[in-house]
């Protein structure tokens, strides 16, 4: 299967007030067609920028290196208008879907715009088509909320909005960063079934942002866990829950408390997670890792193939799967 | 039987006329850690706020330590002694803590406040308290700007217990951690409760946490308690509709997200009872 898209390598540094900094390390992953990939990490481990590299939103002076291959096209360094033409391919719905709307302008102004202006679609048939996708994601009375304003409505009423109009440029892959993370549960239960549903329905690709394992294994494909600006472990999705192979994931797993039993400790990693611009010559995460040896200091682990995905640790499947020193 | 620690009876709470909290009653015992869970709009964040003083209370009763504090505080001794007995961490360690105070200099200014220590023993408190929350000598000296959100969030929690409370209300202060950082907090709540005697009221939307952390829990929706009891019981067999849905909605492996069949409504400022 020829993937969707294809991101090897991917480095990206930013300028700050001591020089340039990295973000992102040698970032690698590919989706196919219609395939949802989880993306997963804790705050600063590059998740978003991974996507703000793909999408091509990433600030001034921003240094991109490695390759991103969407549809055959290479997106690292592309021209503006290759960008144009991949972006109307790649619908983007971000986390907090007030700060990515106006205000101040209607639904239906808000829907319609990118039609009415870009694709020249008239402004009755680009209200219908509006009205449609509102109701496939599940929006009732649709012909009412296109008269409302943002402040009008909950913010998972919103962040359906927000899903619509990605959809309304009939995407190929769907970028979604911590889209549900804001919504109370069952709003997002609610929410994930709709992208669920319009993913089996229309074969769209998902590369899905999120900082809940848990939610990445009951959504996704496969996963991919994010250390320090680099992808450390990729693995189908409920292989990574039930059987995590890096130690990253591994204390990641088990630090999370359970719904159905307490410990009287949680199993914890010692430190805090690192930036990439923080990371020395070896593995990233040696510095908290029970099992790190002089190799791990030494030498960067890369990307390699062990059980049914992929891990970067010297020491996979050489590990004992016992809990992480506490 | 004790006297508990803290009883709630018929709280209520209306902005006009609109009820957000509507006759609400639980006890915390001495030593217990007591949940409150619901999603936003519950009302569950206005029951700790009414407790603390920092919302007037439309009708019902609080009590705490065997003194009642329905009414506000009438003297600025009586205000102090109400902030002796019952302390709260908030969410947001962004936020919470003063920018130009470093965390030993926050700690101390409630020692100092609260405990009427005398100067010297004031360090010595200080280090104590950084111990029992895990922060060290030279995050004991830093400003918040350069701590962690983790870090922060223990100086808020050794700031709360310099004041040497009976009740600590926890509204959500581990939601905004990371994982790895969330366990080591509640790892430290534990330790605390475990040294100090501490009560909580731990205010959360987190089932799992709520789990690790609480010996009984109550379930607000819509401003009411729908269902209370031991935690372990209301969340391996809830028995009210609206907590059995909660429960459904935790994502897990395998979990298959559906639609409910109720459609959002527009949004409205809390429910309305009227």
């Amino acid at each position: 299967m020829s993937a969707l898209l294809d991101v090897r390598g991917l480095d990206l540094s930013l300028p700050s007030y001591d020089g340039e900094r990295p973000i992102l390390r040698q970032v690698t992953f590919s989706i196919g067609a219609g395939e949802s990939l989880g993306l997963v990490g804790e705050s600063g481990s590059g998740k978003s920028m991974t996507v703000r590299s793909i999408a091509g939103l990433l600030p001034r002076g921003a240094r991109v290196g490695g390759s991103i291959v969407f549809d055959g096209t290479e997106l690292a360094g592309c021209s503006a208008a290759v960008r144009r033409a991949s972006r109307s391919r790649m619908a983007l719905v971000f986390q907090d879907p007030r700060a990515h709307i106006n205000p101040v302008r209607s639904i239906g102004d808000f829907l319609t715009e990118a039609l009415r202006l870009n694709r020249k679609v008239p402004r009755r048939e680009a209200e219908a088509r509006a009205l449609r996708v509102l109701d496939d994601v599940g929006v009732s009375d649709p012909a009412r909320r296109l008269r409302q304003y943002p402040h009008e409505l909950s913010g998972g009423l919103l962040q359906r909005v927000m899903i619509a109009s990605a959809l309304l440029v009939e995407p190929e892959l769907l970028l979604a960063d911590e889209p549900t993370t804001a919504l109370d549960v069952t709003t997002q239960a609610d929410v994930m079934a709709i992208i669920d549903d319009l993913r089996r329905d229309l074969g769209l690709a998902l590369l899905f942002i999120t900082h809940d394992l848990d939610l990445a294994a009951a959504v996704c494909d496969r996963t991919a866990v994010m250390y320090a600006g680099e992808v450390i472990e990729v693995q189908p999705a409920e292989e990574l829950h039930e059987h995590p192979e890096h130690p990253y994931t591994q204390a990641l797993t088990a630090a999370r408390p359970s719904l159905t039993g307490t410990s009287p400790r949680l199993p914890v990693t010692p430190g805090r997670p690192i930036a990439a611009f923080q990371v020395a010559g070896g593995c990233p995460f040696e510095p908290r890792c029970a099992f790190a040896t002089d190799r791990c200091r030494e030498e960067r682990p890369s990307l390699h193939e062990h059980g049914h995905g992929v891990v970067a640790c010297h020491h996979a499947g050489a590990l004992d799967r016992g809990p992480v020193r506490a | 039987m004790p006297e508990p620690i803290l009883r709630a009876a018929g709280l209520t709470k209306t902005y006009g006329r609109t009820t957000v909290v509507d006759d609400v009653s639980f006890v915390l015992e001495a030593g217990e850690s007591l949940g409150i869970v619901g999603e936003s709009g519950s009302g569950k964040t206005t029951v700790a706020r009414m407790i603390v003083g920092l919302e007037t209370i439309t009708a019902g009763t609080v009590e705490a330590c065997g003194s009642d504090r329905t009414r506000p505080a009438r003297s600025a001794r009586e205000r102090r002694r109400r902030g002796r007995d019952v302390q709260m961490v908030f969410q947001d360690p962004y936020q919470s803590l003063d920018p130009r105070q470093t965390a030993g200099a926050a700690i101390a200014e409630v020692l100092r406040h609260h405990a009427e220590t005398r100067t010297a023993d004031v360090a010595r408190q200080v280090r104590e308290l950084a111990d029992l929350v895990g922060l060290d000598e030279r995050q004991v000296g830093s400003r918040p700007e350069n701590l962690s959100g983790g870090q922060r969030q223990r100086v808020a929690i050794a700031r709360a217990l310099a004041a040497d409370p009976q009740v600590l209300i926890l509204d959500e202060s581990v939601a905004a951690l990371d994982v790895s950082i969330q366990a080591q907090v509640l790892n430290t709540l534990a330790d605390v409760r475990e040294q100090t005697g501490v009560s909580y009221l731990f205010i959360s939307h987190d089932l799992a946490v709520v789990r690790q952390v609480t010996d009984r829990v109550v379930v607000m929706k819509d401003g009411t308690i729908v269902e209370s009891g031991a935690t372990a019981e209301i969340l391996d067999s809830p028995s009210h509709p609206y907590t059995q849905l909660l429960r459904a909605s935790v994502p897990r492996p395998g979990w298959k997200p559906r639609h409910r069949t109720r459609r959002e409504p527009t949004r409205e400022p809390g429910a309305s009872h009227s």
